[in-house]
Parts: structure tokens; sequence; C-alpha cells
């Protein structure tokens, strides 16, 4: 109910009612809904409103984006290659057929491009195991292990923990410290032509 | 705002810098150097090498030379040796052996020697300068709060620079702000030695001598330090120093180069000048290889073709372990008697302008040489310089200096933890106790210096009037001592330019102050460069002679100076060292 009748007073009912009089005389139509009201008929705003509930299925469709993969970024891929390539040809290396040169020259060659490729990988990256046990030595997986870090392989079944023998201790970098570049455009120059004046 | 003690090693291949924060205890760091190793591309290295290279104003774009405080014109570093080692005529290195050469003054514009038309010659004092100051950028890039001319600073000089070389070090380092005392290199190994001891006194013992042997990549410097009583109390004092050898590890790479270049010209192939740096670099790897493992009977030396190839045309030899036993070990350090003299053979008549390159390789018989002068048997050897990181190296010397001292006895060995940065870290750890207290190892001028008096002599057609030397300065005189005065009166000529002839004694004896060394003798000594001065004229008239007492000191800095009071008034001539004349 969103509002009530309050009963008037002896005094303003009193004079009230001589203006009500000719009220009642003078309009037609007030004089009706006067007889109604005397009759028992309510006002609107006198009854509890009535509630209607009724079950509604609604439909509505939500865009669920497609699973995104991250691209890393290329410049540091290029400066590695560029690393590689100075101080131990590796570009050069990989691009050449080594079919026609026997073991012995390519073994003279490789010796240069591991010195070359050890020197960028400790100068540039600290590396350290993942996992601190010596290879082939027996270890225990935890049952709530990161497959990111340990990967189990064999006859792999049940909730854990698991055994089994360490194959590879597995490598991290734990640091990297690149050159910094002036001008990331001119990456894609892996090495630059060289022409002797 | 912070305080801290720096020590720069200034080397001639490498520069290194140390520092400790004042009051903090902490330990001794090392600080990365920013420097460009490509074009374009900036890296932070312990070790700078000290080249400098011009390059072609169209090989490098504007932002190639970037460093984190901006450009510069020229190159220094690691880049400056990679673009030298292909382009030639552009690039300087070993400056620092030019600054006590006997014949090119410091301020001559001199380098690069084989510079091309169009790049312009600087002089020995301005390259120092410019690796001081990368130096003191990267120092100021690192500490924004504290910029190193308000940091205590000392910069290190090889035990045998001349009076002359250690002024125009300091000068290079005043140019720029800063005020850097100068210790002797080996003496700052030593020093790293004692800041690695948890109680040196432990170690030495009175009568001690300590050699310390430091063979870098271009010098060998060598000093001797004596463990002393001082009431009761173990003191330390460097009684000799040697003189400056031009021999270091680049010439065992060298000769090595040279052994495999003689092979291979047998077999028909002539070497191209580019083809010589990449030998001498693989020739190095091999030579580390060899030393590393003496079970490896030999070592293949390749040098790749330039082209993208690795296989074409590529030049391979062969190093075995003998060649290094006999070109290396054998041939820098053969079995010597006490008493032996380095070798010197006969010069060509005509020599290019030059650094004057050691003649005798053997780094064994100029130690005999030196401890022959200085008239004293070590105890204790302390190595430094990257040669020594070879075992072989290091066992065979120990082994030659037992032999050379004789009685049967083995000397100690005293190893400053990394051969390499041993001087920067000693040098940083000198300043440090230098405030905080801690040993000090007494030390002074290393030789007796004397300076040039004409004698009266009526004119003899043809004959330069002799030349007495009067002692100015003994052995020992140390810094901020108090001035000595010569008891001699001489005459001065002002008001114009005159040339004053500087010697040094070659050995360890002491000479008292004035004393005079007949003209006859005066070739036992050795002849510095002699210095051309002008000093102001002042109440008198040009060309005046004015009766003077002359007195030396060396002050706070280690620098030796020389005065001239006049007798008659209170004027003093100032006679400076840095400007010498070729």
């Amino acid at each position: 109910m969103s509002k009530e009748i309050n009963a008037i007073g002896f005094v303003p009912r009193f004079f009230g009612a001589f203006g009500q009089f000719f009220k009642y005389m003078g309009n037609g139509n007030y004089a009706a809904r006067c007889n109604e009201v005397s009759s028992g008929s309510k006002f609107e705003f006198e009854v509890e409103p009535k509630i209607i509930t009724e079950e509604v299925e609604v439909i509505r469709e939500i865009q669920i984006e497609a699973p995104k993969l991250d691209t890393v970024n290329t410049d540091g891929a290029l400066q590695l290659l560029q690393l590689l390539q100075k101080e131990a040809r590796f570009i050069d290396f990989t691009q050449e057929s080594i079919d026609a040169y026997s073991d012995e020259e390519v073994g003279g060659a490789a010796r240069q491009i591991h010195s070359g490729c050890s020197k960028v990988i400790q100068q540039y990256f600290s590396l350290d195991s993942v996992h601190e046990a010596t290879e082939n030595s027996r270890v225990e997986v935890p049952a709530d292990y990161s497959p990111q870090q340990i990967k189990l392989e064999g006859l792999v079944q049940g909730d854990g923990p698991y055994t089994g023998t360490l194959i590879h201790p597995g490598w991290k970098i734990t640091d990297i410290k690149l050159p910094k570049v002036s001008d990331t455009g001119g990456l894609s120059i892996i090495a630059p032509a060289e022409v002797e004046v | 705002m912070s305080e801290y003690f720096v020590g720069i090693d200034l080397g001639t291949t490498h520069s290194a810098l140390y520092y400790a924060e004042k009051d903090t205890n902490a330990s001794l760091k090392q600080l990365h150097i920013p420097q460009l190793t490509a074009p374009g591309r900036m890296e932070e290295k312990t070790l700078l090498p000290s080249f400098v290279y011009f390059p072609h104003q169209t090989e490098l774009l504007e932002s190639d030379r970037l460093l984190p405080w901006g450009q510069s014109e020229h190159i220094v570093g690691a880049l400056a040796r990679e673009l030298g080692a292909k382009s030639q005529g552009r690039m300087i290195q070993s400056a620092k052996s030019w600054l006590c050469h006997s014949r090119v003054s410091v301020d001559e514009k001199v380098l690069p020697v084989d510079a091309l038309e169009e790049v312009e010659k600087v002089s020995p004092a301005q390259v120092t300068e410019w690796l001081i100051e990368h130096l003191v950028n990267a120092w100021n890039h690192a500490f924004p709060e504290n910029a190193l001319e308000h940091q205590h600073l000392v910069i290190t000089v090889p035990a045998s620079f001349d009076p002359a070389a250690r002024a125009t070090t300091e000068a290079a380092a005043q140019k720029l702000g800063l005020k850097a005392r100068l210790i002797e290199e080996p003496l700052a190994a030593f020093y790293a030695w004692l800041s690695e001891q948890a109680d040196w006194t432990t170690s030495l013992e009175v009568g001690d001598h300590i050699l310390v042997v430091d063979v870098g990549g271009g010098t060998t410097d060598l000093s001797l330090i004596q463990a002393s009583d001082n009431d009761g109390a173990l003191a330390l004092e460097r009684v000799s120093v040697g003189r400056h050898i031009l021999l270091g590890g680049d010439n065992m790479d060298m000769t090595l180069t040279y052994h495999v270049a003689g092979q291979l010209a047998q077999q028909g192939t002539q070497l191209e000048p580019w083809q010589i740096s990449g030998l001498t670099q693989a020739c190095r790897e091999a030579k580390e290889r060899l030393l590393a493992n003496t079970e490896l009977t030999e070592a293949t030396v390749t040098v790749p073709s330039r082209g993208r190839s690795l296989f074409n045309n590529a030049i391979k030899a062969t190093l075995t372990q003998q060649d290094i036993q006999t070109l290396i070990l054998a041939g820098f350090f053969p079995e010597v008697q006490q008493g032996e003299r380095a070798q010197s053979q006969p010069r060509s008549g005509f020599a290019a302008i030059n650094l004057d390159y050691e003649s005798d390789p053997a780094i064994t018989r100029h130690i005999s040489e030196f401890l022959a002068n200085s008239d004293a048997l070590p105890t204790k050897v302390l190595f430094n310089g990257g040669v020594f990181n070879a075992d072989p190296i290091r066992k065979l010397l120990a082994e030659r200096l037992d032999a050379l001292c004789g009685q049967g006895q083995t000397l100690e060995m005293l190893t400053p933890s990394h051969l390499d940065h041993a001087v920067a870290k000693g040098a940083a750890y000198y300043e440090l106790t230098q405030y905080e207290g801690g040993v000090k190892v007494k030390s002074g001028l290393a030789a007796n210096y004397y300076i040039g008096v004409a004698s009266p002599m009526p004119a003899i057609p043809g004959m330069a009037p002799p030349v007495d030397a009067v002692c100015v300065a003994p052995f020992g005189l140390e810094e901020g001592s108090e001035e000595v005065m010569l008891p001699n009166e001489f005459s001065l000529v002002v008001g114009e330019q005159v040339i004053f002839r500087f010697f040094q004694s070659n050995n360890a004896d002491v000479d008292s102050v004035g004393k005079v060394i007949a003209s006859f003798s005066v070739p036992t000594l050795t002849e510095l460069p002699p210095l051309s001065v002008y000093l102001d004229a002042k109440q008198y008239s040009a060309g005046e002679m004015v009766r003077v007492c002359v007195s030396a000191h060396v002050n706070e800095l280690g620098l030796l100076m020389l005065q001239a009071h006049d007798v008659n008034s209170d004027h003093v001539w100032q006679i400076e060292f840095q400007t010498r004349e070729s």
C-alpha cells in the first residue's frame, strides 16, 4: 500500500462540511465519486498491489575470444644470431654444405665454432641446471611437480609422487645480459658485407 | 653523498677500475665499463682495451657511436681494437709505452705511427687523457651523485716510468679535473695480495725480499720489496725497481705466429696481412690449450677464409707441445746464472720511429740482471699478469728462480687471486689504507736523479763543454718528505729557453744529494730525455745568470719536483717535468 487515509478531526470536519456541500451541489462528477466512496469502493493507492510472477527463458550470446599465442620479440633472436656469427661464424657454418669436406676438416672448424659459441653463451647468459641431482641418479618427483620444469617420460600413471632416473638435468637461464643497441632497425643485418678498399 | 676510494689500472693493453666505499667495510668492487663492442652496440665489460680508433667519415652512423654519456669523435675500447685490426692507419695502441720514449716527446703528435693522410696525429699525452676520460665518464654514469673528481683516486704507473712520464699521467688526470695519486704497478699487485690476507705478518718475516714479477701484455715490470724490522713491528719497503722492459705476453703470441707463418711459407703458402692477425688469435688459443693440458701433443691452428666458406682457402697448421716447450718456455724462460745480463744484439743503423722493443726475449735474464743491479736475492715471489694464468709458465719460472737464487732453497709463491685485475684492485686498496689505516709499503724514488751541469771550460772547436752530473734527488726519497737542499750553488739562466740534461742511476746504491759525478763517469748513468724549460726572468733581464740553490722533493701525488731558489731574493723557479723536448 503506497498511501494511507487518515481520519480528519471534528473542527476541520465541521468547517469543511460547508465547502463539501457546495462542491457536491455544483459538480455532478464529484457527487458521483462521493457516492462510489460511500458505497465502499476504495482508491487505487489503498489497495495492495498484486504481484504476478512468470518464468521467462532468456538466451544471451557471449563472445569468447579464440586462444591467443604470444609472439616473442624478434630483436633478441636477431641479436643472438649477430653475436653467434661474429664470434663463431655460426651462420656461415650452417649455410655451407659440409658434405664435400672430410671429418677432419669439419672437426677442425667445429673446434673454432665451439669456442666461439661457448664464449657467447658464457658472456651473455648465466646457465644453471633445473634439477640439481646428477645425471642417471634415481630421483623422486613430487605429485605437485611443475610440468614446465620436469618432463615425465616412459610409464607415466597414477597420482605420484613418482620415482625415476634423471636422464637430463635440464638447463635454465638465471640471468641475461645482452648488449644494448642504439638502433634496433639495423638488427636484421646479421653481418655486414665486407669490402676491402 | 658518499665517498669512494678508486684505483685505476691504466694498462698498456687494458685498463680496469676498482673501488671501495668509505666507512662501509664493503669489499673492493670492480666497475663494469660501458664501451662499444660493435657499431651501435654497447656492452659493459670489466676491462677497457686501451685502444683508440679514428673512424672514416662514412664508416659509422651517428647512432652507431652512442654511449650512455653521449657520442665521441674517436672510438675507445673493444670496438677500436676490432676496427683497427681490419683497417690500417686509424688505430692507436700502446700509447702508454710512448710516454717514456727516449726520443719522442709526450706532446709530440706521432700517433698513430702509420696514420693515413686524412687522420690527424695526436700526442701520447692526449691519448692518455682520452683513456682516462672514458673511465671518468663510465664512473660518473654509474655514480651520478658522486663524480670521480670528488673521490680519492689512485692511478697506477709502471715502476720504471721516469719522472716526466709520471708527470704526464698526472697532468692528463688533472686536465679532467681529477686529483690522482700515482703508485707503481708491481707495488699495486703486492697491495692486492695484502688485501686478500687475513694477517700478512704471518706470511712474511723480517729479512724477506719479495720479488714482484709483473708480465703484462706488452711490458715486464720488476720490483723488490723488503720486509724489515721497524721498532719490533714488521715494515715493508720497496727497495728496487727494474727498467722499462717492452716485453710481454704479446711477444709470446707473436713468436708462435712467426713460427707457424714460417712453416706455411715452406709449404708455399704466403700469408696476407689480415691473415697474420687471425693467425695470432688462433695461435693464442692453441697456446692456451696446450699449456692448460700438457698431455695434449698438438693443437690445430686454423685461420678460416674471410669469405662465407669456412673450409675453402682456410689456412691450417699445427702447433705441437714441443713447439711450446722450445719457443715459449725455453725461449722466454731459459736457465740463467746469477748476474747474467740481458743480451743486446747489434742494431740496424736506421730504424723507423717506433717503440724501443726489447732485443732479448729472455724474461729470466732480465730478472737476473735486475737482481744483480739490486744486489739482493728474493726469498718470496709474487707473480702478476695474464701470462701466469698458465700453470706450466708459473711452475717453470719458479723453478728457474729457485736455481738462480741457489742454495737449494725453494722460493715461496705469493699469488694474488686474479692475475688480470690485481693492479686496479691493489690501487683501490692502497688508497683505502691511506685513510682507514693499514700496512703501508714504504717506497720512494726508484733511482738517484741527477742534473747535468756544464763545467766551465774554454771553448774548444768541435767539442761541447763537458757536463758533470750532480745528484739532486736520492734513491728512496719519499713522497711528502722534507725538501732536500743541495749544498752546491749554481748559476741559472733565466728569461730564455734553456735545456736541462737529466740522468738517473742504474743501480740501487744511494748517492748523497749534491754528489758530483765527473763528466767522464757520466756515461754509467742513464740519460733521460732533456727538459726544455723557459724560466720567467722576474726582476732580472732576459738571459741573465742568477745564483741559485736547488732543492728537490716528492709531492703528495708522488711526483718529483725541482725548485731553484734565488740566493739574493725570495724568488723560486719551479722546474717542471711536463715540458720536455725530443
